[in-house]
């Protein structure tokens, strides 16, 4: 029967017409366009019984008890629709203007708003948008499925996202709703649809993070959540992702400047040939490692670290470097994922310290170049979210993933990576006690007053106990290591020992209680793990350039993105269509990941526009000089990256050395 | 396949009737059905049980439900029956590089190349299980017991004890494993294998503690006590100061006879000076009202999921508090979620996970949390931190259990009482403890989730009263058993139908007749089981609605109450009998009675317990009145009222602050 069926758009009276089995029938071959769930739904043995009530309405009696209060499903549906739009739970961004982005969207929204003025349309820049349209819509509980068609209708979302725990219901309601026209009407326009059976929080919140970045980064604005029946699980993740989760759906997508600069410096790094690219080692490492962080908890974990040098290897991630030097302990390895070119500087400093040649160094390969000349050895990565890792990268394991937001998280990607087995993590405290103390006071903040410009405005669980204070960029950090360690700690033991945030997954254990044995062979198990990693010749990078042509890929991405304004703006479909082209959930293409960032920034305030406008006969008008203002950034994007790339291969960048 | 050999061997068989039973055998294996295989290999075998093609197939079976020890277990019985076939060397070698014993990998490799193959036999064979080479790349040590052990995170502790059975195929002589498999025994009520299990643990490792611990506990289970407590005596002379070790062996003692209750105080006093550190030395932050903030109530817990009875309780108190005036974390002592345990992240501000945390740091972690009471539901139970209690790390620690013994925990300063359990609770509390006495009852649950209607039961149907008892012989002791026999003496034809556990192992089946012979009533008690054995928890399950349906009065254990056990009852209109005398533990269900406002069926004394069962029995039609009514009299009670007891919880939470 399977992949046998035809399926068309019903309305609703022909689907009525359908005997249950044929409605039965029809759902499935939908469903098994969705893959897991519907292969989940043929093998479902339902504990619960689907009964009509006397007014026709379908229920779920499961241990006597009906799911829908006896009322039967439309009814209940009825009133909690009714309840929902008086009081619906949306996200709200408000009109951006452009004013907290990068400066190639500010220039973009200033002129936009110059423009609306002139032709005198109104945008609404209070926090609620003047539709109830969305991009996103979020339903939690399946059910019978009586309360979709209104919210989709309603919404028109581009993008239907549906939660689960568990398949009783969506069993039952392949009987009464018609899933396949459903399906088929969402494929047909180019719409998305995601069913996700899970009764895990974390996975639910997760799914939802995923649907936004995969989907539209930039669509945020009026996604409608709405829960059909309650659940813990949907409690605890909604409550997570309207806190701050939905806002890491969106994070650490480059901005053009950043990415231009990310290409270039690894085209210098990677140019000369010399360095060694990671490698995933799965061989045992018999030796703990100590990743170490500069958390102000490193200072009271600099003796036990200096007691136990000999004994574990020890991995200095940034700006941690100094805190040990300083105490006389040498790092056995370095680990810097910054592009800045103050980490050159940061590096000078160092090296007045103590002679650090000999310390391994493992960086991004988007470093600035000279950062990882002060080392005889050099292992590069390739961060998966930039443009320069499709460019140059030969192999999966070459990109890990995690090993960014910030320097910590490729501490713990090396560590887990490497084969060691015992990781103990010193001064990762991805938080702080007061805004005062936020670093070591061994670190360059205070030897060099380096000023540190983030503000503690988040609080966050303590690993040994109490509260917190975090950045949401140390939250994100803290999640990372998170997803890092929840993905690759099998067979390994990995414990948080600094006195910071709680990091799920890395067991807490204070200092006092570690028995760290003696390793007699320290020197042959860092020389072998060294060894272990190849090197990236300049014959590989001579081959990756070419191969990527981005000289030309650039602008020919650029005309379709300016192709698809043509067309009716306001059901958001160029949206879609332009995400095709960007492709914001995988990172194969260095055109694309060059100027998406930036793109998406400019996709927020139009999209944020579109919903605000307060005349809406004036629509047309506003997509008109959208359109316009639009088309006319993409061309200079596409001459300043012609420009920018030519200046590289013809060597006339300035670099300081 | 060495034909020539195994014939000579078998004159006396059927060579006909044997040689169709193998095509029958090959036949099935294309078809993959396994259990018709498993058929024809019994035959083949009780047709000649000294050919190896059975074992051979039963091998394969093994494999390919990754079973890598049962399958070397054929192949080795088969090689020894043909040592001439090669297949069986071949997947020999390959099964034992795969499981990492390289020197018998290597040793059949190499003896692979001296023998010749079946030609039929090989065809069935898959590559994988003949690829050598493939198998030393991946050659790694049993993952059955890691496995296992996640399992027995998982409270999934079929699968862990059948990982464990796995792995013990493998690795024979490893002491952990049968320690791991008795504990997963233990859970499931399969006793006899869990001595088994033990006794060869013991065997391997004499001095491990935690061996007799659990041995003690499968005595239990079998209601032999006595070797039990020998067990304890042995558990603590090996590791006298261990705090797991302690707390499994006071949790043992709780099910011992009456005999043996006196020296739970003088052991656990004795614990406490040695091992808690003293009041005076408490951490000193007081709740301060000034400071405008909530009171922090830490709630310890290894219950805080679906398996766990105790967690119906509790949950039902963290929902009904006063999130305004109380900040509520929960400390989480077990490994692994589920959606109750998430329904209690819910209800709490805080969640915190202990599991795994050594002993200091999690100290450190509950300190730093600053409670102004740490309220433990643990008690002396698995997987409670008796040791972070101990150092008294919030300024008022209570205890409030619904099992076993509240009082004598190490740290406590006070314990949750009432009407019911004070005089119990007051004689155990050691000297710096006493007990905080709840009006209207300690525990309180949400109303089940229940719709259907309670019967009026069978008695008038059948003629006879079939009393309930729960099939668990760690709840009940001899005079307990006494008692029964006494009161099927009394009710004439009467009956009692043992149930409500999951599964009744055969060996406690036969122990419960047995201990009921001795009396001569055996032939007066029956067993009601689910019709499949599963791990669905304590809930109220399809299963357990029809157990109540069928008896009439529900009586509870003695010296081990089950409270969730009594509420439910209640709830399906069963009335239960509680004799309520001794510890605490044996109170457990007068203080739900209580609570429901049933005290007449609050036995003081075991006359007292007969006369009740008399007056319940005697009038079929009064109880059916009883039984139609019962829900929805104890519904509006005290029992039902979650709110309420937050509120007479949280007061007595502000008056031992306020001293």
């Amino acid at each position: 029967m399977r992949n046998t069926v035809k399926l068309e758009i019903l309305d609703s009276a022909d689907f009525e017409a359908l005997s249950i089995d044929e409605r039965r029938v029809r759902n499935h071959a939908a469903f098994d366009i969705l893959g897991e769930v519907g292969e989940g739904l043929r093998t479902h043995v339902p504990q619960s019984e689907l009964i009509y009530h006397d007014d026709g309405q379908p229920d779920v009696l499961f241990r006597g008890q009906h799911l829908y209060d006896g009322k039967g499903a439309h009814t209940f549906a009825e009133k909690q629709l009714h309840d929902y739009w008086a009081q619906p739970v949306k996200v709200q961004t408000g009109f951006i203007d452009g004013k907290s982005l990068d400066q190639h969207t500010r220039d973009f929204a200033t002129q936009l708003i110059e423009e609306l003025d002139e032709a005198d349309i109104d945008i609404e820049t209070d926090y609620i948008s003047t539709t109830d349209t969305s991009f996103f819509l979020f339903v939690m509980g399946i059910g019978l499925a009586p309360h979709l068609d209104e919210l989709i209708e309603k919404t028109q979302c581009r993008t239907l996202a549906i939660f689960d725990v568990n398949n009783e219901f969506l069993y039952h309601s392949l009987s009464v709703y018609d899933w396949a026209s459903l399906i088929v009407r969402f494929h047909s326009e180019k719409r998305r649809i995601l069913i996700a059976i899970d009764d895990d929080p974390d996975h639910i919140q997760a799914r939802v993070q995923s649907a936004i970045r995969q989907f539209n980064p930039s669509g945020l604005d009026g996604t409608c959540i709405f829960t059909h029946y309650h659940h813990a699980a949907y409690k605890k993740a909604l409550d997570e992702l309207l806190r701050d989760g939905l806002k890491v759906g969106m994070m650490g997508l480059g901005f053009m400047w950043d990415e231009l600069r990310m290409v270039a410096h690894s085209y210098k790094n990677l140019e000369a040939g010399g360095a060694r690219v990671l490698k995933k080692r799965e061989e045992r490492l018999d030796i703990p490692a100590f990743i170490v962080a500069n958390g102000p908890s490193l200072d009271e974990s600099i003796d036990f670290i200096k007691k136990h040098q000999g004994d574990a290897v020890i991995l200095a991630c940034g700006s941690a470097l100094d805190p040990l030097l300083v105490n006389g302990i040498k790092p056995d390895v370095l680990l810097m994922l910054e592009q800045g070119q103050g980490l050159l500087n940061d590096q000078r400093e160092s090296a007045k310290l103590a002679d650090i040649s000999d310390i391994i160094f493992v960086g991004a390969s988007n470093l600035y170049p000279g950062v990882m000349n002060f080392h005889k050895e050099r292992i590069l990565f390739f961060r998966p979210g930039l443009s320069s890792c499709p460019l140059f990268s030969q192999k999966s394991e070459q990109r890990p993933l995690g090993a960014d937001p910030l320097v910590a998280n490729a501490g713990t990607m090396f560590a887990l990576s490497a084969g060691f087995r015992e990781i103990y993590m010193f001064g990762v405290d991805v938080g702080a006690p007061s805004q005062e103390y936020h670093h070591s006071k061994h670190s360059q903040y205070s030897t060099r007053g380096i000023k540190y410009n983030f503000q503690f405005e988040e609080t966050g669980r303590g690993n040994f106990g109490g509260k917190y204070l975090s950045t949401q960029v140390l939250l994100w950090s803290k999640k990372a290591i998170e997803v890092l360690i929840a993905n690759n700690a099998a067979g390994r033991s990995v414990y948080n020992c600094s006195n910071g945030l709680l990091i799920e997954g890395a067991i807490p254990r204070h200092q006092s209680t570690l028995d760290i044995k003696k390793v007699e062979n320290k020197k042959a198990i860092i020389q072998e793990l060294i060894n272990a990693f190849p090197y990236y010749a300049v014959e590989d990078f001579k081959t990756a350039w070419e191969k990527a042509d981005i000289l030309h890929a650039i602008p020919e991405l650029i005309d379709k993105l300016i192709a698809a304004l043509d067309g009716d703006l306001d059901d958001y479909g160029f949206m879609t269509k332009m995400m095709n082209h960007l492709e914001p959930g995988i990172n194969t293409s260095t055109e694309a990941m060059v100027i998406r960032g930036t793109v998406f920034n400019i996709l927020m305030v139009v999209y944020s526009a579109l919903r605000r406008v307060k005349d809406h006969e004036r629509m047309d008008d506003l997509q008109d000089i959208i359109r316009k203002v639009f088309t006319h950034t993409l061309r200079d994007f596409s001459t300043e990256c012609d420009e920018w790339f030519a200046s590289l291969v013809e060597d006339t960048m300035e670099w300081e050395t | 396949m060495a034909e020539s050999k195994s014939s000579t061997q078998s004159t006396s068989v059927d060579l006909n009737a044997y040689d169709s039973k193998l095509n029958e055998a090959y036949a099935g294996f294309h078809g993959g059905d396994v259990s018709a295989i498993v058929s024809v290999c019994e035959q083949l075998m009780s047709l000649d049980s000294r050919r190896p093609e059975a074992f051979a197939f039963l091998g394969l079976v093994a494999y390919t439900m990754d079973d890598a020890g049962r399958a070397v277990q054929m192949y080795e019985t088969a090689h020894d029956l043909d040592p001439d076939c090669r297949d069986y060397t071949e997947i020999l070698a390959t099964l034992y590089a795969r499981i990492g014993k390289l020197t018998d990998g290597v040793y059949f490799a190499k003896l692979s190349t001296t023998l010749e193959n079946d030609p039929r036999f090989e065809k069935i064979v898959p590559t994988a299980l003949k690829d050598f080479a493939s198998a030393l790349l991946h050659s790694s040590k049993s993952v059955y017991h890691l496995y296992a052990l996640r399992a027995y995170n998982e409270r999934n502790f079929r699968e862990a004890a059948d990982m464990s059975r796995r792995h013990l195929q493998i690795e024979r002589n490893d002491k952990d494993a049968y320690l791991l498999l008795a504990r997963s025994c233990v859970k499931i009520g399969i006793y006899e294998q869990a001595v088994s299990a033990l006794h060869t643990a013991i065997h391997l490792c004499p001095t491990e503690a935690l061996n007799y611990v659990y041995l003690g506990k499968a005595l239990i289970g079998l209601a032999q006590k006595d070797e039990a407590l020998a067990c304890f005596k042995r558990a603590r002379a090996c590791a006298p100061h261990d705090p797991e070790v302690h707390v499994l062996i006071m949790d043992g003692l709780v099910s011992l006879s009456d005999d043996s209750w006196p020296r739970f105080r003088k052991i656990a006093g004795a614990w406490n000076r040695k091992h808690t550190t003293p009041r005076h030395k408490a951490l000193g932050h007081k709740f301060d009202p000034a400071e405008g903030r909530r009171i922090r109530v830490g709630y310890m817990a290894s219950s805080f999921n679906l398996a766990s009875p105790d967690a119906y309780f509790i949950n039902a108190v963290l929902e009904a508090h006063d999130r305004a005036r109380f900040e509520l974390i929960g400390y989480q002592t077990f490994a692994v979620d589920d959606p109750f345990t998430h329904k209690m992240q819910n209800a709490c501000d805080v969640w915190v996970k202990l599991k795994d945390i050594d002993t200091y740091t999690a100290s450190l972690i509950v300190k730093n949390d600053q409670c102004d009471i740490l309220v433990d539901c643990t008690g002396y139970q698995e997987e409670g931190r008796a040791d972070v209690m101990a150092g008294r790390n919030a300024p008022v620690q209570v205890s409030w259990v619904m099992g076993g013994e509240g009082a004598a925990v190490p740290g406590m300063d006070f314990l949750i009482s009432d009407n019911a359990l004070s005089e119990a609770d007051e004689k155990m509390c050691l000297k710096e403890q006493r007990p905080l006495i709840l009006e209207h009852g300690s525990l309180a649950l949400a109303p089940f989730n229940v719709v259907e209607e309670a019967s009026a039961g069978p008695a008038k149907q059948n003629g006879f009263v079939t009393f309930g008892a729960i099939a668990d012989l760690t709840m009940i002791s001899m005079d307990c058993i006494a008692l029964w026999c006494k009161i099927l003496q009394e009710v004439s034809s009467s009956r009692i139908a043992f149930g409500y556990v999951d599964e009744v192992a055969s060996e406690v089946k036969e122990r419960i007749v047995e201990l009921f012979s001795h009396m001569g009533m055996a032939d007066r008690i029956v067993f009601h089981e689910p019709d499949e054995v599963s791990e669905t928890g304590p809930g109220l399950t399809e299963y357990r609605q029809e157990f109540f349906s069928l008896v009439d009065v529900l009586l509870d254990g003695h010296p081990i109450s089950k409270p969730l056990a009594v509420a439910q009852s209640l709830w399906m209109g069963v009335p239960v009998v509680c004799l309520s005398n001794g510890r605490r533990s044996a109170r457990m269900g007068a203080s739900v009675l209580a609570s429901a406002k049933q005290n007449s069926w609050i036995a003081r004394s075991e006359d007292e317990y007969v006369q009740i069962i008399k007056f319940l029995t005697t009038d079929f039609n009064t109880l059916e009145e009883i039984r139609l009514s019962l829900r929805e009299n104890v519904q509006k009670t005290p029992l039902f009222d979650p709110a309420s007891l937050a509120r007479r919880m949280e007061n007595a939470f502000l008056s031992v602050l306020n001293k």
